[in-house]
């Protein structure tokens, strides 16, 4: 079982960066980067795979160079090899740039399985996941809360807005996995330590043959401006001084709750 | 013109799909254009009778029985198939978990621009769109090129509004060439989830403590939930959790007991229609975003709450003061 699981590094969201005025990005220097949490839980489940089976696990991340600590990051965690695509021409990549860039560094080679999040924590636009799907030509398995792979197929709980489908394809698919599907192991140092020694493959641009379809030359959408969302309303708060239950089931019984 | 996807439940479209006709429609006025719907599988011809309080002027049905059953990549076969031919300059959908993957595969098959998660689109040239990043906390404007721009909508960016004046729907109904490779993901079993959850946080006090959030869910018909806080407290299992790094939820109502309403929790349950709070410090970030929220001690308020649920369950008079 061979899995190939797509990590992005992203601003530690403990420490979430200050936007640049000039490039409305958000800073990326001199903050913390961190690999996706959302994307531990990918490394996870594609771990737990070949504890399971055997197997490989190899990780891929786009990004600059720093990114490659996503990468160790993963490797700590039992990955046992790595990818980084980096170039300063692919900067201001979007999904879809990113796409075209993994599925040409994975060319000739054949995973049974590709992980990805959900939706990445920064950008959160969800897109490219399905956009390597098609690229690829596999079939999409997404918003998995639940993952089981057997003979020759995958199965995943869906997660769903009104709660799940259990849903499955024929291998090899694309998954991506939602956070509920497992909890991510925290690297042991003995991880750490060898993942200094492990295997990661760094690529370019021209490398891919993709010079011209993706990163700047191949810009879809620039970024002008950003500024933070306003929350969502708040309506009536009550001060709690005996009539606070009479008043929920109240509000309950306005919803048709009871 | 601009075409809306579509999504609905034995025709009747979904409230998120209400809303991206509203937006698609403001759109088309502004675009001076015609509006048209593509919805998929033969349910949907029964949707034009509600398109029709929306400006649409044609319903693109997508007419295969395969295609019943949700399967992205066959939809968006369809999808793609038909732009090709009614040439729209936007393609708008939901961003909700089968909208936003449709609309992703769309923009690959016709290498087009995407933006996800849009609040707000200014057309012109440049084409400007507003979305969200950082799971809604960060709202970022875009220029987006191509000749067809994809977009999905933030769920509730805007609310639903039927036009007062109707108009004519004239149905198209069309087969897509679609192949066996788009059914390849198959459905077996779908599952309805809980339509309220009882959410607990550090505020509840300890494992014990969630005894009372376990009685109203029960009482409810709802299930439990809960924070970060909570699973690494030990006190409830992962599965459990709400949030980011947890489940995504999306029910009628949410009920917040002890949850100070961090970014990372509100990510899981921004798509609840109704958030009630339950909190003792008013300045709480949770007390500021729920419909309803009351300042107090979570146990003290939730036995009362109990006690008063099942009174007006069993048909009994309130005993509170009035
Ligand atoms: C030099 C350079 C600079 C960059 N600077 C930025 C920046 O400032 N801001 C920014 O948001 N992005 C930046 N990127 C990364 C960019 O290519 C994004 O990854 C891309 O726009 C994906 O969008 P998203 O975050 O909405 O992905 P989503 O579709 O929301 O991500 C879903 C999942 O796809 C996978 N995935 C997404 N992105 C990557 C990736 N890069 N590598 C591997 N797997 C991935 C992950 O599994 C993730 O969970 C940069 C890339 C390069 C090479
Ligand atoms: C990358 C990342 C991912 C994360 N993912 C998640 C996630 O998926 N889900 C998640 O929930 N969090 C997540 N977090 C953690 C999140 O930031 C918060 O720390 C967490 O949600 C706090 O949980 P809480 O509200 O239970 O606790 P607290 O923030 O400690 O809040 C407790 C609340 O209870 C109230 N309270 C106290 N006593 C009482 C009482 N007797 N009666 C009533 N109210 C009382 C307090 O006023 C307070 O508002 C994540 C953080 C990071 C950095």
């Amino acid at each position: 079982m061979n899995v190939l699981v797509c990590v992005k590094q992203i601003p530690d969201p403990n420490a979430p960066g200050k936007l640049d005025p000039q490039t409305k990005r958000l800073v990326r220097e001199g903050v913390d980067l961190v690999l996706d949490p959302g994307d531990e839980h990918g490394v996870e489940a594609g771990l737990q795979l070949i504890e399971k089976d055997a197997g490989e696990v190899t990780v891929i991340s786009m990004g600059p160079p720093k990114a490659v600590d996503a990468i160790r990051r993963a490797l700590a965690m039992g990955a046992n090899r790595g990818i980084l695509i980096t170039d300063p021409a692919l900067e201001n990549s979007d999904a879809i740039s990113t796409a075209r860039a993994i599925a040409a560094a994975i060319k000739g080679q054949t995973y049974d399985l590709i992980i990805c999040g959900t939706e990445s924590t920064d950008g959160s636009s969800g897109a490219m996941p399905a956009q390597l799907a098609e690229l690829l030509g596999l079939p999409l398995l997404s918003f998995a809360k639940k993952l089981e792979v057997s003979q020759g197929k995958a199965v995943i709980d869906r997660q769903t807005d009104d709660g799940y489908d259990v849903v499955e394809a024929p291998l090899p698919a694309v998954v991506t996995v939602t956070g509920g599907i497992n909890e991510a192991r925290y690297p042991a140092l003995r991880g750490i330590m060898q993942a200094k020694n492990k295997e990661v493959k760094q690529v370019g641009l021209s490398d891919l043959g993709l010079d011209g379809q993706a990163g700047k030359a191949a810009l879809t959408q620039e970024v002008v401006d950003a500024t933070p969302a306003e929350a969502r309303k708040a309506g009536e708060v009550v001060e709690d001084k005996g009539e606070g239950a009479k008043r929920v089931a109240d509000f309950l019984k306005a919803l048709k709750v009871i | 013109m601009i075409l809306a996807f579509i999504e609905h439940v034995a025709g009747a479209p979904t409230m998120l799909s209400l809303e991206v006709l509203t937006m698609a429609s403001r759109l088309a006025r502004k675009m001076g254009t015609q509006l048209e719907a593509v919805a998929i599988g033969p349910k949907a011809v029964a949707a034009a009778e509600i398109l029709s309080s929306y400006g649409v002027s044609t319903l693109h049905v997508a007419d295969d029985q395969r295609l019943d059953d949700y399967a992205a990549a066959a939809w968006a076969h369809a999808v793609a198939d038909l732009a090709a031919r009614v040439n729209p300059r936007v393609i708008i959908g939901t961003a909700s978990d089968r909208g936003g993957e449709v609309i992703a595969h769309v923009a690959t098959r016709m290498t087009m621009p995407m933006a996800a998660n849009c609040t707000e689109i200014v057309p012109g040239d440049p084409f400007t769109v507003t979305r969200q990043r950082w799971g809604g906390s960060l709202l970022e404007e875009a220029h987006l090129k191509g000749t067809i721009k994809l977009l999905t909508i933030a769920p509730h960016a805007l609310a639903a509004e039927a036009s007062p004046s109707r108009t004519q729907v004239a149905t198209d109904t069309f087969s897509p060439a679609l192949e066996d490779k788009d059914f390849r993901v198959r459905l077996k079993i779908s599952l309805a989830q809980a339509r309220v959850v009882v959410g607990g946080g550090r505020g509840v006090g300890s494992a014990e403590g969630f005894a009372a959030l376990e009685e109203l869910a029960g009482l409810l018909g709802g299930a439990v939930g809960c924070s970060r806080a909570v699973t690494s407290l030990g006190w409830r299992p992962h599965s459990d959790q709400v949030g980011q790094t947890g489940t995504r939820i999306a029910p009628d109502l949410y009920i917040a007991c002890g949850i100070s309403g961090a970014i990372q929790h509100m990510v899981g349950c921004r798509a609840a229609k109704h958030i009630l709070a339950i909190n003792t410090d008013p300045g709480a970030p949770i007390v500021a975003q729920a419909d309803f929220a009351v300042i107090g001690d979570v146990q003290k308020v939730l036995a009362a709450v109990n006690a008063e649920v099942r009174r007006v369950k069993a048909g009994e008079p309130s005993r509170s003061p009035a």
